[in-house]
């Protein structure tokens, strides 16, 4: 009775937070004394916080989902470690709204009278035992001293292997045939037992559930109505050492039964967002338990705990798009690239323009005449030719400029844009004299580069070529350079050309090189009688003994 | 009449073993670790390695909302019994007031699971009470973690408590000794103060569930140092284990000298488990077992955690060959969940190279801690004697009695005859017929004289 005046209790105080939100909503314009707002707020909040909550798990089913996952494993993790204190701490807050008693949540063994056992009077009577109370079991199989294990076993082999009837109920009915192995067999055979067989069907629709509902079997069971929760789950342990069921799993599909749980937002809201912050009422992923306040905060809260000492204020919360904002900041790798942004952004003042490099020949008005000229102008100065002068072309110039068009307005220029259109000033300026200087062509000049060229090839040409293999003769028609002294050197060569080549002058001229036959040929008549002794002193030395021995030494060593 | 140490059987043992097929039938739900299943597959095993010779198997009756509202409240129960996932959300206050709905989820068919789970092990206190057994196996048993009004790390009704007040109608003093990885605190809190039962655990400690069991928990009012607690650390070893369960429960068996024990088998201290993190093998545990079977004391075995399922059905199958004193083979026999034990399919488990952070010097501390609490106790503690009736017809029992009042110039009757045996060393002429001193014809008589003649004869000389 107690509880049902709670839930009344609760539905008022719904009924009363409602207009107060809507009177909230409609803003300024509505009259609400200063005490009502102050004492509104924190309610208000609360309200919103929940709204929220329900909001954002009805518009999507994926944060549904996400937020099962946790609580799945947080149920093992709970087990395995002490989560008993985790779960009891919102309890607590829970009750204490719903002002029932709670179950304590000490890690003490609980004293009296509500925790002990009530232990009933020994009784010493023996005899009263066996008239207290009846067995409250019924026998399946006792064996007696009497009984042949070999046809025992016999027996049971036979009926379960070829009648496929469990062992113990096998046994059962060899209880109840006063273990006649006869009888019981016969009865066994006869039986005609009801056994749970599954069609094809049913197995395809349990498999088929199975990839969306998992191992909720509650759900399956709403797809296979005419099979008890039982035989489902007896299905799936014997059919699992035949099936891989984890190829299965789809963890992407919604479980509806959180589904439900979502639709209907539930006024206790800690017993179900496990993963909120007990302190700031956020939720947060990293919970981990504060163990002076024995309750589980985010790591935000617990760092401000475990410095100051006193619970973080819950006005230092940071909105999600709040914390994003403020700690977004520019990446390394593009810090480079931003240096000079507050500098480009500056408006144009027009600077960039004086401080530009002036050609020697050119001044400021003529650059500015020159930015006004389209491009199809500079063919035509390009066609002009040698004679035009600058005189000349800058008064065409001038006047095509007449003809333009007034400006465009535009928006306020920046630095950036300023210097961008410096560039291609300077760049269209170029190409102009380009143009400009690639009509002007000296021909006498060409011809000699051209002469000077065809020299360098002949000399390349002339690399390669033989001295040795080719007469001097036949290149006749060259211009040598000839003298009609006889140097010293030339004297000593020639004797020796005589020596190794006789009266042959061609060759002997060729060798030399700078005489040509027929002075080698007055040379020989002038001083025949020289060059016949130095003949026979050549002669006689080849015909020397030493120096056959040397020339074999060397021979030798060669 | 009770042995402190290990003795050859004068009898056969005789064993109760409690199953219910529907068990294994239930599904707590998506993800959750407990699996009623494991059960099943320890039936299975168990059948088929033979052991159902040696074995009185049973089928336990639900127990009753009375039954079960011996221990629980009413109002507990009555939740218990009317919520169901379908009606879920009218009973979002009761669920939160009883602890239902994380670690103890409301799964269809919860309330036919507390009524199997507890009938077993009721069953199996009234079959001791009327000592037609000498051991009850209930596997199906083992929740100890449930309280009086709440439920708790996966148990919803204590059957454990329910069996022990079951046997306390009968037996003066009742010991409980939890080997469960996690603390026995529902059965601990339940008797905590009485000194009809002394609890005993040996448990994880120090941030893990529940976080009670402390050794400095020892009981209060009446039941001070009747609540002993031995908190371990991770990876202990088969040999660690008994070094420390061997001398206290030699000492609480010489202190507290039970009627009757109860055993919580559960089976998450092995090595591999889901959740537990020691680093016992099947020999580890089932030495408990053995240990318990050597005292000659009515003795009730329960199930309890154990969530790698395949290690719980070869550790309980173990468990139930040493009740029945029989070898099984480690090759495991065919059964209908034979593909479950792979990849190996052997019966017994390896222990892995895990630190055994249980020192020898920690555990020597332990031990001479908790003795030191043990020798305070008061020596066997009993109940406050009452008159016991006179029995009807007592006179026709004794035959003492007959003997005395009989007349002695009549034969005796041939119920008190029966049953004499003639004394050697007796001279007399007795009742015997055929007793003729003077004929001589029984060889013994003749022999004895000789003896006599001899004596007498030394005497003289």
């Amino acid at each position: 009775m107690d509880l049902y005046d709670d839930d009344g209790e609760s539905a008022q105080s719904e009924k009363v937070d409602v207009p107060s939100e809507e009177s909230t909503i409609a803003g300024p314009e509505t009259d609400i004394p200063a005490e009502t707002i102050e004492e509104n707020v924190p309610e208000v909040e609360e309200n919103t916080l929940l709204e929220e909550d329900s909001l954002v798990d009805v518009d999507s089913p994926r944060p549904s989902q996400q937020r099962s996952k946790p609580s799945k494993s947080k149920r093992k993790r709970k087990r395995s470690s002490s989560g008993e204190s985790s779960a009891a701490e919102p309890e607590i807050d829970a009750g204490a709204k719903v002002k029932g008693p709670l179950s304590n949540t000490n890690k003490e063994i609980n004293v009296g009278t509500e925790f002990q056992a009530k232990i009933a009077d020994l009784n010493l009577n023996d005899k009263a035992c066996n008239e207290d109370r009846d067995d409250q079991d019924e026998l399946i199989w006792n064996t007696p001293e009497t009984i042949d294990d070999e046809k025992l076993e016999a027996f049971i082999r036979e009926s379960s292997d070829r009648y496929l009837i469990p062992i113990d109920r096998a046994l059962y009915i060899l209880t109840i045939n006063n273990f006649n192995f006869d009888s019981a067999i016969a009865e066994v055979a006869r039986r005609n037992e009801l056994k749970d067989v599954w069609t094809d069907q049913e197995i395809t629709l349990f498999e088929n559930c199975y990839q969306i509902f998992g191992k909720n079997f509650s759900q399956i069971r709403s797809a296979l109505c005419h099979r008890s929760l039982q035989s489902i789950v007896q299905f799936y342990y014997e059919s699992k050492k035949r099936v891989k069921y984890l190829n299965f799993v789809n963890s992407k599909c919604d479980d509806s039964s959180s589904s439900e749980e979502t639709e209907t937002p539930s006024p206790y809201p800690e017993a179900i967002f496990e993963s909120m912050c007990d302190n700031c009422g956020e939720k947060a992923e990293n919970m981990q338990i504060n163990n002076a306040m024995n309750r589980p905060e985010c790591r935000a809260c617990l760092i401000y705990f475990n410095q100051t000492g006193v619970p973080r204020p819950t006005s230092l919360r940071l909105v999600l798009a709040e914390r994003i904002r403020n700690q977004v900041s520019c990446p390394d790798n593009m810090k480079e690239y931003m240096k000079d942004f507050d500098k480009l952004s500056a408006q144009a003042t027009g600077s960039t323009f004086q401080k530009r490099i002036i050609v020697k020949d050119q001044c400021v008005e003529y650059i500015i005449d020159v930015d006004k000229i389209p491009s199809s102008s500079c063919t035509e100065n390009g066609n002009v030719g040698e004679t035009s002068s600058p005189s000349a072309q800058k008064t065409e110039i001038q006047s095509e400029s007449d003809g333009s068009g007034p400006l465009i307005w535009r928006h306020k220029k920046t630095v950036c844009m300023e210097e961008i259109e410096v560039l291609a000033d300077d760049s269209r300026r170029k190409m102009f004299e380009a143009c400009q200087h690639g009509s002007k062509v000296d021909i006498k000049l060409v011809a000699s580069w051209k002469n000077d060229m065809t020299n360098l090839r002949k000399r390349v040409e002339q690399t390669y070529y033989d001295p040795d293999l080719n007469p001097t003769y036949l290149f006749s028609h060259d211009r040598v350079h000839y003298s009609q002294d006889w140097t010293q050197l030339e004297r000593s060569q020639v004797i020796r050309c005589f020596n190794m080549y006789g009266a042959h002058f061609e060759h002997i001229a060729d060798v030399i090189g700078t005489k040509t036959p027929d002075q080698v040929y007055q040379f020989y008549l002038e001083n025949q009688k020289a060059i016949d002794a130095a003949d026979e002193e050549f002669l006689a030395d080849m015909k020397n003994p030493e120096r056959l021995a040397d020339m074999e030494e060397e021979e030798d060593s060669i | 009449m009770n042995s402190n140490g290990p003795l050859m059987e004068h009898g056969k043992r005789r064993v109760a073993y409690y199953y219910d097929s529907n068990i294994g039938n239930y599904y707590y739900g998506q993800g959750h670790v407990m699996k009623p299943h494991r059960i099943r597959m320890t039936h299975h095993l168990v059948l088929n390695y033979g052991l159902y010779r040696n074995l009185e198997i049973f089928r336990p009756f639900p127990a009753s909302f009375e039954d079960m509202t011996r221990f629980h409240s009413d109002e507990y129960m009555t939740f218990l019994k009317s919520a169901n996932p379908d009606n879920l959300k009218s009973f979002n206050k009761q669920m939160l007031k009883f602890n239902v709905g994380e670690d103890c989820p409301l799964f269809d068919g919860l309330y036919e699971f507390c009524q199997l789970s507890s009938g077993g092990s009721l069953a199996a206190a009234t079959k001791l009470n009327k000592q037609k057994v000498d051991i009850a196996i209930n596997w199906m048993g083992g929740l100890h973690h449930a309280k009086k009004s709440e439920a708790s790390g996966f148990c919803y009704t204590n059957d454990i408590v329910l069996g022990i007040l079951e046997l306390l109608k009968y037996h003066k003093r009742v010991l409980y000794v939890d080997i469960d990885v996690h603390h026995g605190d529902g059965v601990e809190e339940a008797f905590y103060t009485t000194d009809r039962v002394m609890t005993v655990s040996f448990h994880k400690y120090g941030d893990f569930f529940p976080g009670t069991g402390d050794l400095k928990d020892i009981g209060a009012g009446k039941g001070k140092l009747y609540s002993v607690n031995v908190p371990l650390r991770d990876g202990i070893t088969d040999v660690s284990y008994q070094s420390i369960f061997k001398p206290i429960m030699t000492k609480v068996m010489e202190r507290f000298d039970p009627c009757a024990v109860v055993l919580q088998c559960g089976a998450d201290s092995l090595n591999g488990d889901r959740l537990g993190p020691f680093n016992l093998t099947l020999k580890g545990h089932g030495e408990c077992a053995r240990f318990f079977r050597s005292y000659n004391v009515p003795l009730m075995m329960v199930g309890g955690g154990g969530y790698t399922p395949r290690n719980v059905a070869r550790c309980w199958t173990y468990e139930t060959s040493i009740a029945v004193d029989k070898e099984v083979p480690n090759e495991l026999p065919y059964n209908d969940y034979f593909e479950y034990f792979g990849p190996n399919y052997r019966l017994h488990i390896e222990s892995s190279n895990a630190a055994n952070e249980n020192s020898s010097d920690m555990l020597a501390k332990l031990q001479t801690d908790v003795i030191a609490n043990l020798e305070q106790l008061t020596f066997v503690p009993s109940v406050q004697m009452r008159p016991i009736p006179e029995d009807a017809l007592s006179a026709l029992n004794d035959d003492s009695l007959i003997a005395d009042q009989a007349n002695p110039d009549k034969r005796l009757p041939p119920q008190i005859t029966d049953g004499m045996i003639q004394d050697d060393g007796d001279f007399y002429d007795g009742e015997r017929e055929g007793d003729d001193r003077r004929n001589e014809s029984d060889a013994k008589r003749a022999a004895q004289f000789e003896s006599e003649g001899g004596e007498k004869r030394q005497k003289t000389e």
